[in-house]
């Protein structure tokens, strides 16, 4: 590989430049979110909080102010949405996967092309006459509606996923399963589902991140607290005569620790789920 | 109709070359397993997709109650004509481009870069998968805080090393805003494709390098005659995941500069025609218009950049 000392300047420049790009973003909003709203106002800013202030975690999280059961029951509301989203998808998406690699049926390679076909479409697509059958049913503003629709919004990544990950297993191990007597079902909840774990679990975090980041939706079928997640009720902090930044930027950071944490935690599960979901382009 | 267990007997190949085969078993039982996942696709995609055709050539608005009726294509006419939607489709190619150049030419040489790094390669790739990661509001409200014109991170830092005499309103509503939304929309989107080029080129065998080198080719040849060529079905793949982010962008720009004319992409024309006007009709019909642009774009790079490699 390449030794020369231009090459090794290259490699150190191009670490520093890609380092900067992701985390100056990043780390500028957590400077805010702990700058006084002093700090805030000074010309030039400082770079480094001083003091630290943690008054705007503290409103957002104590619970006694308006502003905090806001931004609390909004959290409530991520992680509750997110959750059924993700539990939906994998559920549905296990006996469907399941299904295609183990079964020869009729249709079925239609059924196939339908279901990952809608892979390539976005989601306001759609938007509107979901909106409509949505009002229709009651259900606007309702975590059902908003787990639902980010549900089928992934579940033909997922299944394109799991399908792979079934695909993978020697299906001798489930005859012998079978041979012992082991029904279907027995199969494939005791065998086939500790076997694909792993794959499993890809898919679970690359449905929880989608979902989470979700706005478009909850955007039109959240009009209020009720089911508005943290996507949302972060862009309110714009009232219409001030901009509370140093609360802004609490929220956000908020927002964006549990998809750091997976980041930090799961990057390798990551990055193989997105590779071989791309790849089905 | 044939059952599961025939159509298994006639598709059974010789023992080594089988797949995992279908297993024997009631002819309904892989209905069953698909039902459900299909179920929730037709009634959430399929039928408000059918819906959307329906609903683009009738008038559906709210402020008209009572008014229903079959207009042709006169939704689609009246969205193409309309100056708002024009100047968001104007917009939207601008983001289009600044998303495929970005990718281009900042993704590729970061995947070489990770391509070429051997120590604290899961650092930088969980660094890399942070702003992916970020939801599109947050990945807003972080931009916000660079391009702000007071307290922004942007005009301080110019201004300590002067490289501009006075603060600068970035997000002005003049063309260059669309640039200041782009990078932030890039920042987003070069995760992904940078993590699609770099399997790409993690899959090209060294040993044809190697024979390269043994004839001479090395360096700068040897990229533009092995890699960019073997690396075509990820330049594609990665070209159409940036065009789809860049034309239906929404996040960023609501939390940036809202609903200003010079910077709302298609996809907020789109909501404010349904959500704001209550024209449904209007609203349908433009994002059946950038629905089909993006497949289009999509299909188009699949088919020019996307070639089948065999080693």
């Amino acid at each position: 590989m390449r030794k020369s000392v231009a090459g090794r300047v290259a490699m150190i420049v191009g670490g520093i430049l890609i380092f900067l790009w992701c985390a100056i973003p990043v780390y500028w909003g957590l400077v805010v979110s702990l700058t006084t709203p002093i700090g805030l106002s000074a010309v030039p800013p400082h770079p480094v909080p001083d003091p630290v202030t943690f008054a705007y975690y503290r409103a957002l999280l104590s619970g006694g102010s308006g502003v905090s059961q806001t931004f609390l029951h909004g959290a409530e509301n991520s992680i509750l949405e997110t959750l059924y989203a993700t539990l939906l998808t994998v559920v549905l998406a296990i006996p469907a996967a399941y299904a295609f690699v183990r079964f020869r049926f009729r249709g079925s390679s239609v059924l196939f092309l339908l279901i990952v076909g809608t892979l390539s479409l976005p989601v306001y697509a759609v938007l509107i006459p979901l909106f409509q059958l949505m009002t229709g049913w009651g259900l606007t503003d309702t975590y059902t509606a908003i787990a639902v629709i980010n549900s089928s919004a992934n579940l033909p990544l997922a299944l394109w996923l799991l399908r792979s990950h079934i695909a993978a297993l020697p299906v001798d191990i489930e005859d012998a399963a079978r041979i012992d007597g082991a029904s279907r079902s027995t199969t494939v909840t005791r065998i086939l589902l500790p076997l694909i774990a792993p794959g499993l679990a890809t898919v679970a975090v690359i449905v929880f991140l989608s979902s989470w980041s979700a706005f478009l939706v909850p955007l039109a079928f959240a009009p209020t607290i009720k089911a508005e997640p943290l996507t949302v009720i972060v862009t309110q902090y714009a009232s219409k005569y001030a901009v509370d930044y140093g609360l802004q930027a609490a929220a956000g950071v908020l927002a964006m620790l549990p998809p750091a944490v997976f980041v930090a935690w799961f990057n390798r599960h990551i990055l193989s789920g997105l590779i071989s979901g791309a790849v089905n382009a | 109709m044939a059952t599961a267990e025939e159509s298994e007997r006639q598709i059974h190949k010789p023992e080594g070359t089988r797949r995992p085969q279908p297993r024997a078993g009631r002819a309904t039982l892989p209905y069953l397993y698909v039902a459900p996942a299909f179920i929730l696709l037709a009634v959430l995609v399929f039928y408000p997709l059918i819906l959307s055709l329906y609903f683009s050539l009738h008038v559906d608005n709210l402020l008209l109650p009572g008014e229903h009726f079959f207009v042709g294509l006169a939704n689609y006419a009246a969205v193409l004509h309309d100056p708002a939607f024009l100047q968001a489709a104007g917009n939207t190619v601008e983001y289009f481009f600044i998303a495929s150049l970005g990718v281009l030419l900042l993704g590729l040489p970061m995947a070489f870069w990770f391509h070429a790094i051997r120590r604290g390669r899961g650092f930088f790739l969980a660094l890399l998968m942070l702003p992916w990661a970020i939801p599109g509001t947050v990945t807003g409200l972080l931009w916000s805080f660079i391009y702000n014109p007071v307290s922004g991170l942007l005009n301080a830092m110019l201004r300590t090393f002067n490289l501009i005499p006075h603060y600068i309103v970035w997000l002005n509503g003049s063309a260059s805003s669309r640039l200041f939304v782009g990078v932030s929309l890039l920042w987003q989107v070069l995760p992904l494709t940078v993590i699609i080029f770099l399997a790409g080129l993690e899959s090209i065998p060294a040993n044809l390098y190697e024979a390269a080198a043994v004839d001479g080719c090395t360096g700068w040849q040897a990229v533009r005659r092995i890699t960019i060529p073997l690396l075509r079905p990820a330049l594609a793949i990665g070209l159409v995941e940036a065009g789809v982010l860049g034309i239906g962008v929404f996040d960023q720009i609501y939390v940036l500069t809202g609903y200003a004319p010079a910077t709302k992409s298609a996809v907020i024309q789109t909501y404010l025609y349904a959500f704001q006007n209550l024209n449904f009709g209007q609203g349908i019909s433009a994002a059946m218009f950038v629905t089909v642009v993006t497949l289009l774009v999509s299909v188009f790079y699949l088919r020019v950049v996307y070639r089948e490699v065999s080693y």
